[in-house]
Formats: structure tokens, sequence, C-alpha cells
């Protein structure tokens, strides 16, 4: 099979100042939902014109009106409910509300809200990636949805883990039938070196290994499987033989290549986080491409997907953006160079 | 200036609200009108701030003009607002006191607008509508000017009280800021390496820009307040424990020991942090060589029944883990909730609007159980768990009244 160069970015990306600005003014009452929406579909338009002028391959709207990963999950399956109290997002300066599990998961009869919180209209103006494997989400995976919602029914992470599998499986097959093709499963507590959030015994990564095969290897689209925020040496082996995953992500801010680089990555391709989502320093195409022409050397992936580390909602907007026109150019510079 | 000799001391420890009229009488972009003349008269009188009708004829001229404040005028409203808050510390009868942070924009931003080498890059999400304006450092960070001083200057002057300065602390600042200078400084060094190694090169990337910060900033500054008078240092560092491994802790002992190292003879040095992992802060606590006291929040963690039984003040058993590391310094410990609460309050407390307000008789049992565990009632100051400007000045004024009442209700029964 040929070897295939693509890019993407990482999930939630950062909002502009414009609506940085409107969306604080309604927080106040000083401005209309309307324009606030007015705003938010501008903001992900002009995304994706970035995208795809920059030679993104998987094009997103940048997920720009989620406030967290979770809360849309948690808007459409019963039995979380939604929480008001803040919790700090893994090591960064942002905060999610935590919902609690009060009864057993159930993917409900609603549909994943898709009209509250993506933005159709930027993604259907790019017609390639109308209904293809070109229109792609990130959301969180069941080991990292488990680890950090409030749990007062099932008492067990286990458990816990196997029914956000299923919930998981509906809110995949809602999002197919809206055209996305490719869906990034991103899983940070996997590899997080912190507290309660972080993986913890080898138990519990056949237990996320086993929700996620039971679950979601044969569902309808691409699944790219990330973890970020941690060093994943430890369990990368393990994640390159689950089944119904076409590339494994590694967040190389966290993860030394020489710590990886007797693993083989079983025909999977591999998503190279080179790119610091937390870091405003920006990175140039040729300094991207030649990192990832070291890891396709040593790695011999399948493939390559170059990435940010993690989703670049911490920084302005400027520097996300930026940082998107570099990859894009970098993707370039490699497809010229591996796909002739 | 006077030196508090009270038992259990009472303190601010960090910002007030600004109020609408300090909000509006600096900002280019928002008119003053009558309800905020009509605050700034409220709490004038009722504080019976010195000279404040000359505040309101200002606000007053502000609100006819058309035309931007000049940075005269600015300059006004802003020291009014460190008067207003003086003065409303001083009537609740708080020992130890400072501006509420009035005259700053805001405890990161207004610092490194005044170091050179950092670059404001723009907002950044926090959570729903939230944001923070963040900042890079983009070349070798020098102190350009003091920074605090003309404030301390002012506060000096304003009050009898003694003065406590609140600085933002090292290793928050570097959290809070994008390392753009040492991490390309780092990855330059490794362009002649095949293999990039990005973990190896960001951790010493924050190590030498924590340490460059220290030494070329925060210690000069600390220099210009201690030569100026200044008593008592708070160093603000609400960032430790985010990255809770032991490589990071030791950076923070390392920056801090650094900041503090030869000024102690003269000037006392506490730690402010809230809402963290005590438990690791605990075993490095002993190792902070001139940090006298560490000033906490334990009221959001305990509950609001009255008694000083452990098993109704779980929020300071957390003391104890600071014990059992060998620490022997003093505690800010925080008596008052300070942010929404939605829970059911316990017999110590009720509930208005978003608000808890505890009783001077919860703050008591609170203040008690701390210094029984302390056995020592000389390591106890009071405080609120952080600073108070999410709460309007009505709820601060209640808020800091208790902490001031339970305060004395304590000293009654420690005297006996």
């Amino acid at each position: 099979m040929a070897f295939t160069v693509e890019s993407t970015i990482t999930g939630i990306h950062s909002r502009s100042e414009e609506t940085v600005r409107i969306s604080r003014d309604f927080d106040r009452g000083r401005s209309t939902e309307k324009s606030l929406s007015q705003s938010f579909a501008k903001d992900a338009a002009d995304l994706v014109r970035l995208e795809k002028r920059s030679g993104i391959s998987q094009i997103s709207d940048g997920q720009l009106k989620w406030q967290d990963y979770i809360r849309p999950i948690a808007e459409s399956v019963e039995g979380l409910a939604m929480g008001a109290d803040l919790f700090r997002w893994f090591d960064t300066n942002s905060f999610y509300r935590r919902p609690t599990v009060t009864g057993e998961l159930r993917p409900g009869k609603k549909q994943f809200p898709f009209r509250k919180y993506v933005v159709l209209s930027a993604l259907d103006s790019v017609p390639a990636c109308s209904r293809s494997r070109r229109r792609k989400i990130s959301l969180l995976g069941p080991y990292t949805l488990a680890s950090l919602v409030e749990d007062r029914h099932y008492n067990s992470k286990v458990e816990l883990a196997l029914a956000f599998g299923k919930v998981l499986r509906k809110v995949i097959g809602d999002l197919s039938k809206l055209g996305f093709g490719t869906i990034q499963i991103n899983e940070p507590s996997l590899v997080y070196r912190y507290g309660v959030s972080a993986l913890t015994n080898r138990q519990e990564l056949e237990v996320f290994v086993s929700s996620f095969e039971q679950n979601l290897a044969d569902t309808p689209v691409e699944l790219l499987l990330h973890t970020y925020f941690g060093d994943c040496s430890k369990i990368l082996e393990d994640l390159v033989r689950m089944k119904g995953i076409s590339s494994v992500g590694v967040d190389f801010t966290q993860t030394s290549l020489s710590d990886i680089e007797s693993v083989e990555l079983d025909g999977k391709s591999l998503a190279c986080g080179c790119v610091d989502g937390r870091n405003s320093l920006i990175e140039s195409p040729e300094w991207i491409a030649r990192f990832c022409r070291e890891a396709i050397k040593t790695l011999k992936p399948s493939g390559i997907v170059v990435l940010p580390s993690c989703e670049l909602k911490y920084l302005p907007r400027k520097y996300a953006d930026e940082k998107v026109a570099s990859i894009g150019k970098a993707t370039l510079l490699l497809k010229k160079e591996f796909t002739k | 200036m006077q030196i508090v000799e009270t038992i259990f001391p009472t303190q601010e420890i960090g910002s007030i609200a600004k109020p609408g009229w300090r909000v509006k009488g600096v900002s280019t972009e928002s008119r003053i009108g009558p309800k905020e003349i009509e605050e700034a008269a409220y709490w004038g009188k009722f504080l019976s701030v010195k000279g404040y009708e000359e505040l309101l004829e200002i606000l007053k001229s502000r609100a006819k003009s058309k035309s931007p404040a000049s940075e005269e005028v600015r300059d006004k409203i802003r020291s009014f607002s460190v008067k207003y808050v003086l003065a409303l510390f001083e009537k609740v009868g708080l020992n130890r006191v400072y501006s509420g942070e009035q005259w700053r924009v805001e405890m990161y931003e207004y610092l490194v607008r005044n170091i050179e080498g950092f670059k404001l890059l723009g907002s950044v999400h926090s959570f729903d509508y939230k944001y923070f304006t963040k900042g890079a450092i983009v070349g070798i960070p020098n102190y350009k000017h003091p920074i605090h001083l003309e404030e301390f200057e002012y506060v000096k002057k304003q009050t009898s009280r003694e003065v406590k300065i609140p600085i933002t602390g090292p290793y928050t600042v570097v959290d809070w800021s994008f390392n753009e200078y040492y991490e390309e400084q780092a990855r330059q060094r490794e362009k002649n390496n095949r293999r990039i190694d990005l973990r190896r090169t960001y951790f010493d990337a924050r190590r030498n820009f924590m340490l460059d910060l220290v030494r070329r900033v925060l210690r000069p500054e600390i220099q210009s307040l201690v030569q100026n008078g200044a008593k008592w240092i708070q160093i603000d560092e609400p960032a430790i424990t985010t990255r809770p491994d032991d490589q990071e802790m030791e950076l923070f002992v390392e920056a801090i020991n650094e900041l503090t190292r030869g000024f102690s003879s003269t000037c006392t040095f506490s730690v402010h942090n809230c809402y963290s992992d005590y438990g690791l802060l605990a075993r490095y606590a002993p190792q902070l060589k001139d940090i006298t006291q560490l000033a906490l929040e334990f009221a959001n963690r305990d509950s609001s029944e009255l008694g000083t039984e452990p098993e109704v003040r779980p929020g300071y058993t957390d003391l104890q883990l600071f014990e059992d590391q060998g620490y022997r310094g003093g505690f800010g410990v925080g008596v008052t909730h300070v942010h929404d609460y939605n829970g059911k309050p316990g017999n110590g407390a009720s509930v208005e609007g978003r608000n808890i307000i505890e009783t001077p008789k919860l703050v008591r049992d609170r203040i008690l159980f701390a210094s029984r565990l302390l056995k020592d009632p000389s390591r106890v100051s009071v405080n609120p768990d952080c600073g108070l400007r999410t709460r309007s000045w009505e709820i601060t004024y209640r808020k800091l009244q208790v902490m001031a009442e339970g305060a004395i209700l304590a000293r009654k029964i420690n005297a006996n």
C-alpha cells in the first residue's frame, strides 16, 4: 500500500479576538445570541479556509463552540448530569464543568446536538469534504471520559469505561450520518502523569482496549487514536495492536522518539504530534518536516498524519493559525518526498 | 506603620472587586453614569473615606465629558479606589492590609507589562466565555524600573496598619507564560542532533526562564521594596502543584529560595496558594528557607457546621499534612469561602444568592481548631481563602466583618 501523508488539527481550536469580545459581551448580557452565533460561524469559516489554503487534508470546523470536550456528550446521554463545579483540565490553565454519572449511561433517543456545536456551513463550503473522510471531528475516548466525570452509579472505572464505549458508538454513528468520515479519539488520560485521571494499572489499560474494540472497532468511520499530555512509551505497543484504528498519535513534546524506536507500528499510520500546542513559538515547515522525516525513518509507519501535540485552544488565535499554516506547508514538503 | 502583635491577626490576601466607578473612570470605552456616582458616594460616606467628596466631583465631571480622562484624572481615580479599600479593611478591623490590588490591572498582566522581554500575545480560553490574556517571554527578562514601589509608598501613607505587599511569584509567571525565548535557545542547542528531544529541551528552558526572571527582575524588585521599608512581602503562587511532580516542585523551591535569599533579616516572606494539592506542597514546605507563613485556602474544603471536632472541620485537617512533614512555620488560615456557593449550608452559615455567609462563631471554631492542631496559636493568622474579587462590595464587607469578629471570639477563648 502506498505511503500516505496527511495532516489535521487536534480538536478544539482557539477563538478569534472578535469572538472573545462578543462572547464576553454575551456573557454580560451586552450582545445577542444571534451575533455570537454569527461570530462563531465566521470564525469557523475563516479556519476552514485557512486549513484548505494551507493544505491540511482532514478538515475541522475547529469545534469553536465547544466549551469543553465533555459538555456536548453530557447533553446527549441519559444518566449523565451536567455539573456546575469547575475542574482543571489536566495541567493547563483551562477548566471544564465536571458532570456526574447519576444512573446507567444510555445513548438516549436524542441525537448528538450537532446543530448547537458543529458549524456545518463552514464544512459544507469545502465540496471535497462535504461527506468524506476529509471531514473530521475530535471526541474524548472512553477511558478519559471515565476518568474525568464524577461517578455516583457504577463505582467502577472499568464498568464506566465500558459504558462510555457504548455511548461513543452511538455518537460516532450520529456524526457519521452528518458526513464525518474521520474521527479523532483523544485519550490524554491514558498517558497523563498526574493524579486521579492518570492510568494507574495494566488492568485499566486492558479495559480501555476491550471497551474500544468491542464498541468502536467496526464503526463506519476512520479512527485516529491520539494520546497527549504525557509519555506514551510504556503503552504504545498495546495501542498499535488495537483493532479498528488507522492511526496512533504520539505527543512528542512528552515522549522521546528514542524511547519508542523499537515499537513496530503494525501497519498503522503515525499521528506525529511534534507541533507544540502549548507554546506560541512557531515551528517552521522545514523543522516539522525534519522531525517527521526522522520519525518515519525510525518507526516505519504505513503513513503519517502531521498534527499539533494537543488542541490549539491554549494559544491566542493568531498563533494557533500560524501553526496550522506551518503544518499544512510541512505536509506538502513531506508529500513531495514520500508520495512520488 | 504598625507591626501586628495580637494573637490570630487578620489579614487581606488578594484582590478585591474594582468598583464600577473605578473601572469606568479609567476606561476609554465606558462612561460614568449616576449609578457609579451613587456607589462612590455611598461607600465614601459609609467608610468615612477622607476627601471622597473630591472623587464625587471628578466623577460628575467625567459623566459630563465626552473626551477620555487625562492620565492625571485616571491616577486620581485609581488612588481613590486604594483609599476606599484601605478604609474598608480598617473599618472591619483587619490588622494587615494592602490595596486589594486596585492599583493593578490584574496580578499577571500588570507585572509582565512592566518587565522587558515579555510580550502580551492575546486571549486564551479559560472556561465558558471566560478568557485571560497570555504573554510570552521573547527575550532575556530585564528589570526596567520599580514595579510596585509607587503603589507601596501610596498605601504606606494612607494607613497606620501593618502593610503586606503581594507580588506574583516566579513559578506562576513562568507557568502562565509561553516560553518562546528559552525554548528557541534550547532547540538551537539541539539543532545538530539527528533527533530532537522536545521533552528534554522543555524542562531546561523552563528552569532557565524561571531563574533569570528571579535574578534579573524579581530580586531587584524585592530589593527596591525592602530598601524603601517593606517589612512583609506575600509571594502569590497559585500555579504551584498544577504540574504535580517532584521535578517541578524542586524547581519551585529553588526559585523561591533564590528569590528571598539575603532579605529575610529585614523582611518577612509568606507564600499564598489555593485550590491546590496540599499533600504535595506539604512535602516541600520545610525546604522553603525564608518563608515564615503559608497562606492557604481551607474554608472551601470544610463543612459549615459549628464545632471544633475533626469530624466537622475536615478542611483544616490538611494542616496535619504540613505538621507530619516537619513544617514549623506559620499559616494564613483561610476561614471564609470566596467563590460561588451552591451547596447546603450547615448551622454555622447561611446562603444569600450565590454567596455563603459564615457566622463569626464558625470562623471562631475554624481558628480554634487550626490553633489546637498546630499546638501554637502564634502560628495562626486569619484571612479569606483567596481574594474576594468575585464578590460584591456588600458581600466582601460582610465576609471580612464576620472574619474579624470571629478572630475576636477566638482570642477571648484562647485567653481563658
